[in-house]
């Protein structure tokens, strides 16, 4: 009997020495800066065909988007919406760094906005992060 | 004209002969069915005629059977196969029904402990859901 119980407490213990990990969400909310010296409207918005979404710090991930789908090109407005990013992180640092291209493949010469975001990484499931991408160059659509 | 013997005449003497032949037989069966290997001479009249068997025991305790010799008849008694005992099929469905039961709650337990599922990406997110579990 009391094999039994000291076989049930290390399995209890090494369950423990696993631990759980949770997913937490960051939802970046990316929007393009059409203020007077960013994107000029709908106009040149519209020509973002790929953005392409850096994450560092605390967890790290290198994703894209585009052309022709998840969203882009927008067609109106300057809202491009959520990008939701899961993590087991729940501490330390997470920095977003967004790049817009106006071209079907993320070619560096092609990169017209940028924006970066830094949270800090908490036992919150969900986190709203609010992202704004400016105009950086000029790109490859004159 | 033939030297060979005339055929012998069948007489009345010769079929007594066989007749009588051929009931002593058929009498005389039943008899030596009878008197067959195994059965038991008749205790009155062997107590009183034979002589006595020096050789066996007078103390009956001695011809009676000893643990032992039960279990020397159990072992030469021929076991039923091992797949005919119901304790044997007992003994093994549990030991399946532990064996999958311990796969699936190692499996659930190592899934919750990694997160469990993730979330399913939002409709209006149009696809853009990155990251752990994607």
């Amino acid at each position: 009997m009391r094999r039994v119980l000291l076989a049930m407490v290390l399995a209890s213990a090494s369950l423990g020495a696993v631990g759980c990990s949770e997913f937490h969400y960051y939802d970046i909310d990316v929007t393009f800066d059409t203020s007077s010296g960013q994107f000029a409207g709908i106009n040149e918005v519209s020509t973002v065909q790929v953005m392409r979404m850096l994450v560092s710090g605390a967890d790290n991930a290198d994703f894209q988007i585009g052309p022709n789908a998840n969203g882009l090109p927008l067609v109106t407005g300057a809202h491009l919406g959520v990008f939701e990013f899961s993590t087991f992180a729940d501490s330390g640092q997470l920095t977003f760094t967004a790049m817009a291209f106006d071209d079907a493949t993320s070619n560096p010469a092609c990169l017209t906005g940028q924006g970066m975001k830094t949270v800090e990484a908490s036992s919150t499931i969900t986190n709203t992060v609010m992202l704004t991408v400016n105009k950086t160059a000029v790109g490859c659509v004159p | 004209m033939s030297t060979l013997a005339p055929p012998r005449q069948w007489t009345l003497s010769a079929a007594v002969a066989i007749a009588l032949t051929v009931t002593m037989t058929v009498i005389s069966l039943p008899r030596v069915a009878h008197a067959d290997l195994g059965d038991e001479p008749s205790s009155k009249s062997s107590d009183k005629s034979q002589v006595e068997d020096n050789d066996k025991p007078k103390d009956q305790s001695l011809l009676e059977k000893k643990p032992a010799d039960a279990a020397v008849q159990q072992q030469a008694a021929p076991s039923a196969p091992f797949y005919e005992n119901w304790k044997f099929w007992a003994i093994a469905g549990v030991v399946l029904a532990g064996v999958v039961a311990l796969g699936f709650g190692v499996y659930y337990t190592s899934h919750a402990a990694n997160g469990g599922d993730v979330r399913p990406c939002a409709m209006d997110f149009q696809g853009r859901c990155f990251g752990e579990g994607h």
